[in-house]
């Protein structure tokens, strides 16, 4: 039940309500108001990631590494490190790719990028291949439509699921396969396949709306609980 | 009611629909309507796999989110930790997210200091918190969590935290939890630490990423929490067994009341906007 107004003496809290007030005020009309709190929330989250990334990354992996004395200014009594100079090759690629930055010398950050892209896409298809296409295609058909249930016999409401998941993906690729340019669908497989989509994004759909009211919930039970002390 | 009003059913300003949004959920909160889940098919074989484990078999869970879905996977952590906690099983939180740390802060601040004041740090559950890397971390920590983190939050050697004292690497988790707002996050513990690794890996996701992971179960997930509603059938689950020792409404169950609520307004909506459509078009025919 509702409670007496006991509003919160917390500072944090205040700029938390404030700032949330001044987004939903967007779904009035845009305003000065919305404009202030989507800048405040671009540049405290750049800030906070530059932060973030300075001390858990660039601070042990690069710096304290190439300059063991430097671990001190933040623990002095902790022994020194062992100084570390293959991370002379991440420090160089990091400062190829701030080239950026200077017109003549951008061409070097290419070459960061192309190492970074070229890793993460070699180390990639290796594994989406096997989980996302593989194993994807295993449970798809693995055990056939037919389940057998624990005490003999068959596993009818399971049986009936293995049965949607195999027909749905059959004709959701073949309205992929049978469909001509500007949406046209060519075959009563493809128009299946077409349902199939529509329920999955239907599916889809609902579940986005699901989050976006739990977060509206979030949102309204910290206005009301923390910040008027009414929950 | 003539024409042009029907017509107009189908083009209600938007505005509108916000101020009822807000009021609906606005009055659910403060009624505070409890409506008692069960725990689903995805649920259940997460709750039995921890409840399987024996006392003092660790559990890692990945808070691998930020405060703008915390109301949707919060409760999915709370949840998990109450668990952990009651069977004495040591908790470690990490995050691939760099809003890991403040997330598990929550954690520890809202859930494991009011309930359970007797849990140590260090011994009832470590935060080893955020490390850059995404999915090349997961696949680090395979082998060793040292190769990573060589201290916890508080600058404690791993060494010398007893509830790491049985782990090495991943392999060495009774289960792994990922609670996953987004990339990286679940996708990722799954291609690069669950099909490789050996260890039971379970998630939690938010609605809007939820449909991405269904086909993982229940071959390459033990089991899926999905959005506030997941996290509420693993509060009924904890409710079930262990009434005397959680909250009777825990934070997903009560935010399921005004959700509930909220999917009526919209359900009324959305069945008043296609009367609006057949009515009118059936008195344009009758009109030619």
């Amino acid at each position: 039940m509702i409670h007496p107004l006991a509003v919160s003496h917390d500072f944090g809290v205040w700029v938390g309500a404030l700032l949330t007030l001044m987004v939903f005020s967007f779904l009035y009309r845009d305003n000065p108001f919305y404009k202030f709190a989507e800048h405040v929330f671009v540049g405290v989250s750049a800030a906070y990631w530059m932060v973030i990334g300075f001390w858990t990354t660039l601070w042990p992996r690069v710096i304290v590494p190439l300059i063991p004395e430097a671990s001190r200014i933040v623990s002095p009594d902790t022994p020194l490190p062992e100084r570390d100079l293959s991370a002379v090759v991440p420090a160089v690629l990091g400062l190829m790719m701030l080239s950026r930055l200077v017109p003549r010398l951008s061409g070097l950050a290419r070459w960061p990028t192309a190492f970074v892209l070229g890793t993460t896409a070699g180390y990639a298809v290796v594994r989406y291949v096997r989980s996302d296409f593989m194993h994807q295609i295993q449970a798809t058909i693995g055990d056939g439509v037919l389940i057998p249930a624990a005490g003999g016999g068959w596993n009818v409401a399971e049986s009936l699921a293995a049965l949607v998941t195999l027909s749905g993906t059959i004709f959701g690729l073949i309205y992929f396969m049978n469909t001509r340019r500007g949406g046209t669908v060519t075959t009563p497989a493809a128009r299946i396949g077409l349902l199939v989509l529509m329920v999955t994004f239907g599916a889809s759909f609902g579940s986005a709306v699901m989050a976006r009211i739990s977060l509206l919930v979030g949102r309204l039970q910290e206005l009301l609980g923390d910040w008027l002390g009414l929950l | 009611m003539s024409g042009s009003r029907f017509e107009a059913l189908q083009s209600i300003d938007r505005r509108w629909i916000f101020l009822a949004l807000a009021v609906a959920v606005i009055a659910a909160l403060v009624v505070q309507p409890v409506f008692r889940d069960s725990p689903g098919e995805l649920v259940v074989p997460i709750f039995a796999a921890i409840e399987a484990l024996a006392p003092g078999t660790p559990v890692l869970i990945s808070l691998d989110y930020s405060p703008s879905s915390a109301p949707e996977l919060e409760p999915m952590a709370a949840a998990l930790t109450r668990h952990c906690l009651i069977r004495g099983l040591p908790v470690t939180y990490l995050s691939l997210w760099p809003t890991g740390n403040h997330m598990a802060g929550r954690i520890v601040e809202r859930v494991i200091g009011p309930e359970y004041p007797d849990a140590v740090e260090g011994r009832e559950w470590v935060t080893l918190g955020f490390q850059a890397g995404g999915e090349l971390l997961v696949h680090a920590l395979l082998d060793s969590l040292g190769s990573r983190f060589a201290a916890d939050v508080r600058g404690i050697p791993l060494i010398e935290i007893p509830a790491l004292a049985q782990v090495t690497g991943l392999n060495d988790y009774g289960i792994v939890v990922s609670l996953s707002a987004g990339t990286p996050g679940l996708k990722e513990w799954v291609l690069y630490g669950g099909d490789v690794g050996a260890f039971p890996l379970a998630g939690g996701c938010t609605g809007v990423g939820a449909p991405q992971f269904f086909p993982y179960y229940p071959r390459q997930l033990l089991g899926l929490m999905a959005a506030l509603k997941g996290a509420a059938e693993y509060e009924a689950a904890l409710n079930d067994d262990y009434a005397e020792r959680v909250p009777r409404v825990m934070q997903a169950t009560r935010g399921m009341g005004p959700q509930t609520v909220a999917h009526l307004v919209i359900v009324a909506f959305i069945l008043l906007g296609n009367a609006g459509l057949f009515i009118g078009e059936r008195r344009k025919r009758g009109r030619r």
